[in-house]
């Protein structure tokens, strides 16, 4: 025992660096997320009195042999019946009411927004005041701070999870249902989500950013989102736009005002995506160029094909064209 | 469009090199003494463009001196000319001769660690295209792998592998291979000579 203590301290830095960032239930970010992580520390501090009551009593009788009997009855009715029956009594309850801010009832003014899960991507879709289908997006949800968010959840395909741990826990989605979950983040900043059921050979590659803003910036944002996407611009630009019907990408994405389809994610501001492809690649020309070339390469089995016939100038006009939608 | 361009700038080559062949060097040393080598111009004028890959490399191309002062006197293509009260004779003879002499850079002089942290950001996509022996995903497949850089004789297939090059080719690739798939993906000079000076340190897997 006469060992330096210090080789635990590199142990302990490590596992503390991961309470922190983007995805952590450890470090809450909105009300949801905060019960959680309430219930969660009385679970472990509670664990961890038994555990040193349970190891002591098992002490007593090894250190000192040779006293006084103890008192069965005690025991036994005490520590059998008595301890679990009080401490469960007051749990359950509790924990009944724990993350009840994922099921806040819905109140006028509220944000409400689709969100699919497809085999390996997410769809997004704010509703309009009468329920139809807005401004569309995909593996990004944009939401205004302070404010309590309606999440109806849908699958496309196979069942699926939706889990941002900083904001709130897993809530599934179920082919043929809708789940509804409310979220709400409590300061501006981006949420890391990730798919949490198992759903195919990508799902590791199945990510999602919240991106929580101030209002006013999120009014901003939702009415650019909600406009017809930007003319091109340039001859180049052009070329990019003329490809992108000719070689069939309308066919599963939509551009506002260009294409509809709804079988891959929205493009209409996909040159301001933080990431492509749920999270496998950062966004950008050279990513997007990359991504178009090769999807097949780089996301194994996800639902788009590689465009590998290109040629280099027109794999430039495409991306260059994609990187205008901002 | 490009080809005709090109020819054109090579008979204008030609009449500038046989005109100049015909007047002496520049007659009096007239100095206002404001430059004090050949260098010091190259590095403060010329230099803004035939050093950031705007223009073509002018080092090491062993004209003879006086061919430099009719391009600085004449201009060529978008090059603008020079009078002598911006670069005076005797200044514009120092300039001749240090570029006569001058070998081309190669040494880089950008920073290797600097590059690599460009590059693993995945911001600019590299690793989306290629393989990269450093980074382990994307690996990407639609552009030669980047291992032995460092040996490689053909940038592009197409492009003599120097440091200025290469810093030139990055911030621009369609501009010096036009048909390329690589975009340009908005490096600035000092990016684009970081990220060169990572690639040469990339040597093929058996040595050189
Ligand atoms: C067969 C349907 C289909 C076609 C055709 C198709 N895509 Fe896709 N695309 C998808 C799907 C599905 C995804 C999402 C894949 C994933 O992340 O799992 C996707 C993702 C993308 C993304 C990344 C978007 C993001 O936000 O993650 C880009 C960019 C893209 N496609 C561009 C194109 C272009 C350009 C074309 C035409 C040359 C094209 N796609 C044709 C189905 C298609
Ligand atoms: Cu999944």
């Amino acid at each position: 025992m006469g060992r330096d203590p210090r080789w635990l301290l590199p142990l302990i830095a490590l596992s503390l660096g991961g309470c922190g960032g983007p995805q952590s239930a450890l470090d809450p970010a909105g009300p949801s997320a905060a019960s959680l992580h309430r219930l969660g520390i009385i679970m472990y501090v509670g664990a961890a009195l038994v555990t040193l009551l349970v190891t002591v009593l098992m002490l007593v009788p090894i250190l000192r042999p040779r006293e006084r009997p103890v008192n069965r009855r005690l025991f036994l009715w005490g520590g059998g019946v008595a301890l679990p029956l009080l401490t469960l009594t007051a749990l359950v309850p509790y924990v009944m009411t724990v993350g009840h801010e994922t099921r806040a009832a819905t109140t006028s003014n509220q944000v409400s927004v689709d969100v699919t899960g497809y085999v390996y991507w997410w769809d997004v879709a704010y509703r309009r005041p009468d329920g139809s289908r807005g401004a569309a997006s995909a593996n990004e949800l944009h939401i205004p701070v302070g404010e309590p968010i309606e999440l109806f959840l849908h699958a496309n395909d196979v069942i699926h999870s939706l889990w941002v741990p900083s904001l709130a826990g897993k809530t599934d989605m179920i082919p043929g249902r809708v789940n509804r979950m409310v979220i709400q983040a409590d300061r501006p900043g981006i949420y890391r989500g990730q798919c949490a059921e198992y759903c195919g050979l990508q799902h590791t590659l199945m990510a999602f950013d919240v991106i929580a803003l101030p209002r006013a910036e999120f009014d901003t944002w939702l009415a650019g989102a909600a406009q017809p996407a930007r003319e091109p611009a340039t001859p180049e630009l052009r070329q990019g736009r003329d490809l992108f019907v000719r070689l069939g990408c309308g066919v599963c994405h939509a551009v506002r005002g260009v294409s509809e389809a709804r079988l891959g994610p929205d493009l209409t501001q996909v040159g301001s995506r933080r990431t492509l492809g749920a999270g496998t690649l950062p966004g950008g020309v050279g990513n997007i160029a990359g991504w178009t070339a090769s999807a097949q390469h780089l996301k194994p089995g996800n639902a788009m094909p590689s465009y590998d016939q290109l040629e280099g100038p027109q794999l430039r006009a495409l991306a260059a064209y994609l990187e205008s939608l901002q | 469009m490009r080809q005709r361009g090109r020819l054109h700038g090579q008979a204008l080559c030609v009449a500038a090199f046989s005109l100049l062949s015909t007047i002496p060097g520049p007659v009096i040393a007239q100095s206002d003494g404001r430059w004090k080598s050949g260098e010091e111009v190259y590095v403060k004028v010329c230099g803004r463009c035939h050093e950031s890959g705007v223009g073509r490399v002018i080092k090491g191309r062993a004209f003879p001196p006086q061919a430099y002062g009719a391009f600085v006197r004449h201009g060529h293509l978008a090059m603008p000319s020079f009078r002598s009260s911006e670069i005076d004779d005797r200044a514009l003879q120092a300039l001749g001769e240090f570029l006569a002499r001058a070998p081309i850079s190669t040494q880089v002089d950008g920073d290797a660690e600097r590059g690599f942290a460009l590059v693993a950001s995945g911001a600019y996509g590299c690793a989306a295209c290629h393989a990269i022996p450093d980074i382990r995903f994307p690996k990407g497949n639609v552009g030669p792998p980047l291992i032995g850089m460092a040996g490689r004789s053909l940038i592009a297939g197409q492009l003599p592998n120097r440091p200025d090059v290469l810093a030139a080719f990055l911030r621009n690739p369609p501009a010096l291979a036009p048909q390329t798939g690589m975009p340009n993906v908005g490096l600035s000079l000092e990016q684009a000579r970081d990220i060169a000076a990572y690639l040469y340190t990339l040597e093929a897997p058996n040595g050189p």
